[in-house]
């Protein structure tokens, strides 16, 4: 059975209050470069699926890895944030577009900053306005200091996993050995197959000491040799070695 | 909703006797097969690798040492070579208990 390939961690090594405090640093630094206010705070969220809030330019995505809101309110409360002024409910559809094309660099650079905390470059992750397929998402409501929601901001497991991973010290790898070094040294016990027999059930039950079972193979024949009891393509012949058994190499076998 | 999927239960017949068991009589006939072997050596992969025809590999085993009989890669038995008319034979001198 196969399946997608995905990285893996142990599920505690990707709980969200291990990856929280990476989460919050670099929303806290993505607010510093945004907004001039106080800068926005990331906590650990319920899990909703994205659809709630709806598609159609509704979220910006970062492929697999990443989703923020970005509906009309999120677009205003982060154009707000920039501008460090509120947005009006009376706002025109003329600055909706205006509040949209200021709130998006910001969106996407959340997004990009996220992708290089899992070690992704961004410039190869599509932002898409997608919410993201995965329904085992992590979720992180952005809140200014004083709690109130300004978007949230999903995570994939994927992404959780690609955080720790990048987060982890990476350990200096010893070099490689030769692969070809590495079967030569590989041991195989050779053995001398003298013959087979075959033998009913009944009778091999019944076989008993003194019994003579005929093997299947002549003594002036070559013996099979077998490697790691698997046969071989190499034959041999018994001799005699000072009383010890020794195989003398025929040709080999086609 | 009812499960769709289809199950199937075995039942015991109360005509049959308890604990039904295949008589091992009527598998007596099933041939399997024994191998004998003479010894073994343990050589790396690159010592295998330059073996040709006419290079010599001791065993670890005398020329009278017991040959093992092997059934599935399992000894089950040791016996002496013996010769049979123009084939090898191996006389049965220790076999594995049932």
């Amino acid at each position: 059975m196969t399946g997608p390939v995905q990285p893996w961690l142990p599920d505690d090594a990707v709980a969200p209050q291990r990856i929280q405090p990476a989460i919050e640093r670099m929303v806290a630094e993505w607010s510093r470069h945004w907004f001039p206010g106080a800068p926005l705070r990331a906590s650990i969220g319920r899990n909703e699926p994205p659809a709630q809030t709806g598609g159609g330019g509704a979220w910006r995505s970062a492929a697999d890895l990443a989703a923020i809101e970005f509906g009309p309110s999120a677009q205003a409360a982060l154009a707000g944030a920039m501008l460090a002024i509120p947005i009006p409910a009376s706002a025109t559809e003329r600055d909706r577009a205006f509040l949209e094309a200021a709130a998006r660099p910001c969106a996407d650079d959340l997004l990009k900053r996220l992708a290089g905390l899992a070690g992704r470059d961004i410039a190869r992750l599509a932002v898409a306005p997608e919410p993201l397929a995965a329904g085992d998402c992590a979720w992180w409501p952005l809140k200014t200091a004083g709690g109130k929601p300004v978007l949230r901001l999903a995570t994939s497991r994927a992404a959780l996993v690609a955080i720790a991973r990048h987060g982890i010290e990476p350990a200096k790898p010893r070099p490689l050995s030769s692969r070809r070094q590495a079967i030569a040294a590989q041991e195989v016990v050779v053995s001398a197959r003298l013959g087979r027999c075959a033998v009913p059930l009944a009778d091999l039950h019944d076989l008993a000491v003194g019994d003579v079972l005929v093997l299947d193979a002549a003594p002036e024949a070559a013996l099979d040799l077998l490697l790691n009891g698997r046969p071989s393509p190499f034959r041999a012949v018994l001799d005699p070695d000072s009383g010890a058994a020794r195989l003398t190499l025929t040709a080999n076998q086609d | 909703m009812a499960d769709s999927k289809s199950t199937v239960r075995l039942v015991e017949d109360p005509a049959a006797p308890s604990s039904p068991r295949i008589d091992e009589r009527l598998i007596g006939a099933v041939e399997v097969v024994l191998e004998a072997h003479l010894g073994k050596a343990v050589l790396s992969v690159e010592r295998l690798m330059q073996l040709k025809a006419g290079d010599s590999l001791p065993l670890d085993a005398a020329l009278n040492a017991d040959v093992e009989l092997r059934l599935n890669g399992v000894t089950i038995a040791r016996g002496e070579l013996v010769s049979v008319g123009t084939n090898f034979g191996v006389r049965i001198a220790e076999i594995a208990q049932k």
